[in-house]
């Protein structure tokens, strides 16, 4: 069911990637379903995620789009020192492909590779994480919304935070 | 990053200002930032007495292993063919290689990288490559050339301790009547308690000694954590785990026990768990234990095992961290989601969303903690400002009674105490942590 074409596909990354890194949260919430899946497995060994969330430790286990505005939330309210400042962000996302793969419901899904730099603008340290996603997305009208999105965190050991704007 | 090396003759003297007869206790700043004072806590503290390095079910099968460090020094822990547990240095006897690289898994020989030297489970050698050949004189074939263990290496309950000095109390005199918590966090678990699988490891830019207090601290929760406790306050009350932590009139008490050697409780007697939560988890554990550890087990514990272990027991749900320092300015922390074996998959998921949203790098607490020890470590380096005045809550025990009102339901006798209004934020339970810490530097 590889409905979306690659160039929407692609185009959907990279204005996700746009809208994080401009800090346009309201506009990124917006790309995501209402009972989207945003998830950020941690490592189970050297070259295995964890794969079953409702019994190993997960970095991120968001569930529904009301789990992503909590987080959005914290971010502009600016009640948490963790948001003072918050870093710059660039994100990096490779162009999509479709890989075929049994064990999901729509028997595929499509896979970029990312790399996010960040940057605080108070001790000018950068940091630089990297991995890739995995997307699922469903036709909304005439748009298509994110329905899923599952990040593998290469570099899982975390300086100090780590949040959905990160990776 | 503000990691200039200080460097003066000598550290500062004294580091401490220990002098409860005048009502002071102060610690300098240079015990964050002096890096011949870090060596000397590598020296004297992490590699010179007992610390945690991991739970017993790491090792519930035959051939199970571990890895971890002990100060700067790696250990490798195993379950021999018969289960029996051993610890040894990670080091191979023949050029010293790093043996088992993985962090875990289930191995019944270990071979070395370099030259194929080989090592059982047990710890013993198994081969040396090309023996016969290599010209070795009678003094080597005479040497032992199995796994060197470590001097010391113990259980309690769930929990395993090991030290590389020999020269240590027996670890039960060690732990004190600490060990009552540790019971009670064991008699959670009736099959024993578990690491849940998932690697989360994180750093921060801060001395290590930030954590020990933090995890204490009553004082920071309702000023550091207050976007935690808002977002709980707009979710939907869930009646299998809680609602935001209680405040006004339901807040209950606070208080502290400091059982000397460093380790301290911080208890609260309300948590954020609902009364189906309580009720789900007594049913399990109920039987196992006495009437005063079932009402304590619905109490929030901060406990701290000095110097590399803390536990916190939110009720809802519980975490293990292994503190692990790196330099004077950063410290890498090991955090796990601890969890009783046996438990049903919905509590299990339940469990892991509140302890992923609380106690994870990722989650609405820990990063807060992160960021603050930064920015202290950073405001610390005002070495010219003087004492700070971080130590002086709860000092004044004039209105307190002359028993711990507690002490006999717990079982202690010998533990420093204080007890209040949850907004009391007791300081004096770091007071053990820094004398035991300026003792073992003292050598």
């Amino acid at each position: 069911m590889k409905s979306i074409s690659e160039l929407d596909a692609a185009a959907l990354l990279q204005r996700e990637a746009a809208l994080l890194d401009m800090q346009r949260w309201d506009d990124w919430l917006d790309l995501y379903e209402e009972d989207c899946l945003f998830w950020v497995p941690s490592w189970r060994d050297d070259h295995a995620l964890i794969d079953n969330p409702r019994a190993e430790v997960s970095f991120l286990y968001l569930r529904g789009k009301t789990a992503l505005a909590e987080r959005v939330r914290r971010v502009v309210q600016g009640k948490s020192i963790t948001t003072h400042p918050l870093p710059r962000t660039s994100h990096q996302v490779s162009l999509p492909i479709w890989l075929e793969d049994d064990r999901l419901p729509e028997s595929g899904a499509w896979h970029s590779q990312w790399v996010s730099h960040q940057y605080d603008p108070r001790t000018s340290e950068q940091k630089m994480l990297f991995g890739r996603y995995r997307h699922a997305f469903s036709q909304r009208s005439d748009t298509w919304k994110i329905r899923e999105k599952v990040v593998t965190l290469i570099n899982d050991r975390i300086a100090t935070v780590l949040d959905f704007y990160s990776v | 990053m503000n990691s200039s090396p200080r460097t003066s003759a000598a550290p500062a003297q004294p580091l401490l200002d220990d002098r409860p007869e005048d009502g002071v206790f102060r610690v300098h700043r240079s015990a964050f930032l002096d890096p011949r004072v870090f060596e000397m806590e590598q020296t004297r503290i992490f590699e010179g007495g007992w610390v945690f390095v991991g739970l017993a079910s790491q090792l519930s099968k035959p051939h199970d292993f571990v890895t971890t460090t002990i100060g700067r020094q790696p250990i490798l822990l195993m379950a021999d063919e018969h289960g029996h547990m051993g610890a040894f240095f990670n080091s191979c006897r023949h050029r010293g290689m790093l043996l088992q690289p993985a962090p875990h898994g289930n191995r019944r020989v270990h071979v070395c990288r370099y030259h194929s030297w080989a090592y059982d489970s047990a710890g013993l050698n198994q081969h040396i490559s090309e023996r016969e050949q290599g010209r070795y004189l009678p003094g080597f074939q005479a040497e032992d050339h199995g796994l060197v263990p470590l001097p010391r290496f113990a259980r309690y309950r769930d929990f395993l301790f090991a030290s590389i000095n020999p020269d240590v109390p027996e670890l039960e005199d060690y732990l004190g009547e600490a060990s009552h918590f540790l019971d009670l966090m064991s008699a959670q678990a009736p099959q024993g308690l578990e690491f849940l699988p998932g690697k989360v490891t994180y750093t921060f830019r801060g001395n290590w000694k930030l954590q020990i207090e933090n995890a204490l601290d009553m004082y920071h929760f309702s000023h550091v954590h207050v976007s935690y406790v808002e977002l709980l306050k707009k979710r939907p009350l869930l009646p299998e785990m809680g609602g935001p932590p209680p405040t006004g009139a339901a807040e209950g008490e606070q208080g502290s026990f400091s059982f000397g050697n460093g380790h301290a409780v911080m208890w609260r007697s309300r948590s954020r768990a609902s009364e189906t939560l309580l009720a789900q988890r007594r049913e399990r554990f109920a039987p196992h234990m006495s009437d005063a550890q079932l009402k304590w087990s619905g109490y929030g514990r901060n406990l701290t095992i000095f110097p590399n272990m803390q536990m916190v027991d939110n009720v809802t749900s519980m975490m293990l961290r292994v503190i692990h320092p790196l330099a004077p300015d950063l410290t890498e922390m090991r955090t796990y989601c601890l969890a009783p074996l046996g438990e049903s998959p919905e509590e299990r998921e339940a469990r892991l969303r509140d302890y992923e949203d609380f106690f994870n790098p990722s989650g609405f607490a820990t990063p807060d903690d992160n960021v603050v020890y930064e920015h202290s470590q950073d405001g610390l380096g005002a070495i010219g400002a003087g004492w700070t005045q971080g130590y002086a809550r709860g000092m004044d025990r004039s209105d307190l009674p002359a028993r711990n009102p507690y002490q006999d339901e717990l079982g202690l006798n010998e533990a420093a105490w204080t007890v209040g209004p949850r907004s009391l934020g007791d300081e004096t339970c770091f007071h053990d942590a820094y004398r035991t810490w300026a003792r073992l530097l003292a050598g």
